[in-house]
């Protein structure tokens, strides 16, 4: 009776450690890597033994074929890499068209007195976020982080964002309002001939 | 004869035809319009610019001169908005929880409006 309840205590131990076990985090840039550089793989097992979940939480990995459970691993690209990828790929030439679609999306008001208010106010909205999307792209967000850490634990975080852009001759090309919520597709289409001399600091040489 | 007509249809022009200084101030606040205003004054000084590409309003609606903007307030924007728009958004993420607030201004600018019977022609003034 005494060895049946230690292997119950054993067995669901060892499964609260193979759940607990906290997952890496994916590398985004993984998939531009170069295969040939190291990778380790590392996987859990899913069996049920209390032996085999003790070894993969300390030290040695085991492969498995489930493909769902492999982690990669890879270095992030360098500086160096990066300015060579733009290089190949400009990010504008005098003569290339860049056109940017966005999709903006707004809510109507709780209380508004008819439809034709709510979908008049929801586009606005949708208007206003299709612009900031619009800014992202063209201007950049700058973004500012803030934890707050005591005794290990995150206490706050905080993440704020910012976006300040000037944008003209952006066209509507698609209104959709459903349900309340509006979509407004934007398009912006920028000609490198003509601006040229004043995006010349993105052109490429 | 013809100077008088002239000097009669130059007349009639220049009555109906206005110069207003229009701007557009919005602010949406997690997706929902908080508040919103489009500002239109007549110019108070003579404005020697020259009119950009008109578009055309049919005046389909029953509405006064001195409501034109906000009968067709709808109309009036998507022109502005091709003109030139100023756009600033603030996003605060704190313990996963984000709140949105964008302000979107059209500066002011000079508008010709030349009102008809039955149309009313807006061009920008630059």
């Amino acid at each position: 009776m005494k060895v049946m309840t230690k292997a119950i205590v054993c067995l669901s131990l060892g499964g609260s450690a193979l759940f607990a076990a906290p997952k890496p985090l994916m590398n985004p840039f993984a998939e531009t890597m170069n295969p040939s550089t190291t990778t380790t793989t590392q996987s859990l097992p899913t069996g049920t033994t209390t032996q085999q979940t003790t070894t993969t939480t300390t030290t040695t990995p085991t492969v498995t074929s489930s493909m769902q459970d492999q982690q990669t691993y890879a270095p992030l690209p360098t500086a160096q890499s990066i300015q060579q990828h733009q290089q190949q790929m400009p990010v504008m030439t005098k003569t290339s068209i860049t056109r940017l679609v966005v999709k903006g999306q707004g809510v109507a008001p709780a209380f508004t007195q008819s439809p034709a208010q709510a979908f008049a106010l929801a586009k606005r909205a949708a208007m206003v976020d299709a612009y900031r999307l619009l800014g992202e792209k063209i201007q950049g967000v700058k973004v500012e982080g803030q934890d707050l850490i005591k005794n290990m634990m995150v206490k706050r975080s905080q993440v704020r964002t910012e976006v300040n852009a000037m944008i003209k001759e952006a066209t509507v090309t698609e209104t959709e309002f459903k349900d309340g919520l509006c979509e407004v597709e934007v398009e912006l289409i920028v000609s490198g001939a003509r601006w040229h001399d004043t995006l010349s600091h993105s052109f490429a040489e | 004869m013809a100077r008088y007509t002239f000097a009669l249809i130059c007349g009639i022009t220049f009555l109906w035809s206005d110069v207003f200084i229009l701007s557009y101030k919005a602010q949406v606040k997690d997706a929902q319009i908080l508040n919103e205003s489009l500002m239109a004054s007549k110019a108070m000084t003579k404005v020697d610019k020259t009119p950009q590409e008109p578009i055309t309003i049919y005046l389909d609606k029953k509405c006064t001169k001195r409501s034109f903007f906000r009968c067709y307030e709808t109309e009036i924007l998507a022109f502005l908005y091709k003109s030139q728009v100023l756009i600033r958004s603030f996003d605060k993420t704190l313990q996963l929880q984000a709140q949105t607030f964008s302000e979107l201004q059209i500066p002011p600018q000079y508008v010709q409006v030349e009102f008809n019977d039955t149309f009313a022609k807006i061009s920008l003034l630059k």
